[in-house]
């Protein structure tokens, strides 16, 4: 057994809490087209140097509309055109000749391939799994050539690629780093189970991205002395205008974590997900600008021990032991994901709203595993009092005594308690994968339980939902 | 540079059409633009804002002073954006960027951007050029093989025509 360095007192397993600033998800590519070019000409390099011939056919019949966005000079059309999907840019360049180059001048690239990954999702081939991958490397490989940013924004690569495609995610890292981007992230997570616990499929991260210019040492194995790493002069990257580092089902070591943090003095978001061999990790200091921070899935981590004066959101996933519950003064919103299973009480987890003296909205997110109901005795003398506490939402309520327990804490301390919601819908644990029937029985079950058993609890005072 | 204490320095900006607009200066400075002439001395007079006519000027003067006065709560200030920014026609949107772009307002430029992106999204090519009034200046054989060039751009959606 190991034992966590910093004090147990405040150990709580299996913990996820995080903020939501979810992303709308994108509906873009959920409709059907239905337009496509017939005409198929190969050459299109005639129109570099267009000469402006009005085929009056392809006029517009009506012209209802002003032509005031040609009026707007180029720099100020990329701008618009880098707040559109990577397609719909790209797209513009139908419009008329002007338009042919200007996507390329976006700062933005978002590889967004979520129809194909829905694809893969529902029908788990391995076949379909390669060829979907070799397609969307063409694709990434085709922009990067045709792209002409010299500074980027945001770089951001979401596909199920494994350890085959590690020689295009090295050219991709390499890209955006040397166009000085500001948030990258990688996330090639499965599409479906398949690879889930095995990390070793992985893309790793490659060390030599952080070394110095002449590659030296690129190939030798990373020093064990993480010092070597620290504010190093002379990187093959600038990685000053680093904000926000995303790496999901991609290896990284603990000294690349290490690095960043030291190297970034603008990283406000580091999320980490699906990571292994690095045991325990500090992610502390008084000038870390760090904001928001994400460890999923990390399963050879045991301890993480945080400490960062700006941290607004903190987010453990896995059988992560948190060392120490930071206060988070500057935290609103507090979201737990937690999978409970049988009775188990979920009063431990308080401690984390008790860290958070100004927090307004509290979400839980329980996910079921062999879970039960039993008669037990509900705990009702918790006293603690919540000042600032107005919304509290609890997805996943099943219907256990522990349940209602902790229902209960909320509508004894929460002294401005406004709002109280009770989702019975279990936490879907594919997106991309159709609820089964015997789980859409279970909530069915387990909203009849919550009428029952919260009718006579919530005060008059407290608006109170069933959804 | 302005005091630290005693009444707030205003600033007077004039239009390219002549108008004069006074602005507390710690609003006028979220335009970089602005911040610089101020920093370098150059604001003690009049400050003559050649691209911009005065009603976008009163305008982004409007925006300069309601979100000054937002304290650094960045969803209020959003709000704010959205509700400014919520009946304003095209023509407006466009005199707006613009100004935002020559002013160099950041989060002004952002959020017109933003706005105008809003328009052109998930429409087809057609609609678009319609909407704009935007000349094909394509043979069709020259718009063909751009289409083909970028038929990957279609494998996902348009909403067509006139919604």
């Amino acid at each position: 057994m190991r034992t966590p360095r910093a004090t147990p007192q405040k150990v709580i397993k299996l913990l996820l809490l995080f903020i939501l600033f979810r992303q709308d998800p994108s509906y873009r590519f959920l409709l059907q087209i239905s337009f496509c070019p017939a005409i198929v000409l190969k050459d299109s390099s005639l129109m570099v140097a267009k000469q402006v011939s009005i085929d009056r056919k392809f006029q517009p019949q009506t012209c209802v509309g002003d032509d005031r966005i040609s009026e707007l000079p180029d720099d100020v059309l990329v701008v618009i055109l880098s707040l559109l999907s990577l397609k719909e840019a790209a797209r513009t360049s139908i419009l008329c000749s002007r338009w042919i180059n200007l996507w390329k001048h976006t700062n933005s690239l978002d590889f967004d391939a979520e129809e194909a990954m829905c694809k893969l999702a529902r029908a788990s081939e391995r076949k379909l799994e390669e060829e979907e991958g070799l397609k969307f490397i063409e694709w990434v490989n085709y922009v990067l050539q045709s792209h002409k940013a010299i500074t980027l924004k945001e770089f951001k690569i979401c596909f199920d690629l494994s350890e085959p495609s590690q020689i295009a995610v090295t050219t991709w890292l390499e890209y955006a780093l040397a166009r000085r981007v500001q948030r990258l992230e990688f996330d090639l997570s499965a599409a479906n189970s398949f690879r889930y616990y095995r990390a070793d499929l992985n893309c790793v991260f490659p060390q030599e991205l952080l070394m110095e210019t002449n590659g030296v040492g690129s190939t030798s194995q990373p020093p064990s002395d993480t010092c070597f790493f620290n504010h190093h002069p002379r990187t093959r990257f600038d990685f000053k205008h680093l904000k926000a580092l995303s790496l999901k089902f991609v290896t990284v070591t603990r000294e690349a974590i290490e690095f960043f943090l030291n190297n970034c003095p603008l990283l406000e978001k580091l999320v980490v997900h699906k990571i292994t061999k690095i045991t325990n990790l500090e992610i502390c200091g008084s000038s870390l600008v760090l904001k928001h921070l994400e460890l999923w899935y990390c399963f050879d981590l045991d301890s993480v021990k945080v400490s960062a004066p700006n941290l607004t959101s903190l987010s453990v996933k896995g059988s992560t032991v948190l060392c120490n519950v930071p206060e988070m003064p500057r935290l609103k919103k507090l979201v737990i994901d937690y999978w409970t299973h049988g009775e188990e009480s979920l009063l431990a987890l308080t401690s984390l709203i008790r860290a958070s003296p100004y927090l307004q909205e509290f979400v839980l997110k329980l996910g079921w595993l062999e879970i039960s109901r039993s008669d037990r005795e509900v705990e009702s003398n918790v006293r603690f009092p919540h000042e600032h506490l107005k919304v509290v939402n609890f997805c996943g309520y099943y219907g256990r005594s522990s349940d209602v327990e902790f229902v209960r804490y909320f509508i004894d301390n929460c002294v401005v308690l406004e709002r109280l919601i009770i989702d019975p819908h279990t936490v879907a644990y594919t997106p991309r994968v159709p609820i089964s029937p015997d789980i859409v029985a279970e909530e069915i079950v387990a909203m009849d339980c919550a009428k029952r058993q919260l009718e006579s609890q919530v005060p008059a005072h407290i608006e109170w939902v069933i959804l | 540079m302005a005091a630290e204490t005693g009444t707030p320095t205003t600033l007077t900006l004039k239009s390219n059409d002549d108008e004069l607009f006074s602005v507390a200066e710690s609003a006028a400075i979220l335009s970089v633009t602005i911040r610089n002439m101020v920093e370098d001395g150059c604001a003690g007079g009049v400050i003559p804002l050649d691209n911009v006519d005065g009603k976008t000027l009163a305008s982004v003067i409007t925006y300069m002073n309601g979100i000054s006065a937002i304290p650094a709560d960045e969803e209020k200030k959003k709000s704010y954006r959205d509700k400014f920014l919520s009946d304003k026609d095209f023509e407006t949107l466009a005199d707006m960027v613009l100004a935002a772009n020559y002013l160099n307002m950041s989060c002004l430029m952002d959020a017109v951007s933003a706005k105008i992106a809003q328009v052109m999204e998930k429409k087809s090519v057609g609609w678009v050029r319609r909407k704009f009034g935007i000349e094909n200046d394509y043979t069709p054989e020259e718009e063909a093989a751009v289409k083909e060039e970028h038929k990957w751009t279609f494998e996902g959606v348009e909403t067509d025509d006139d919604n």
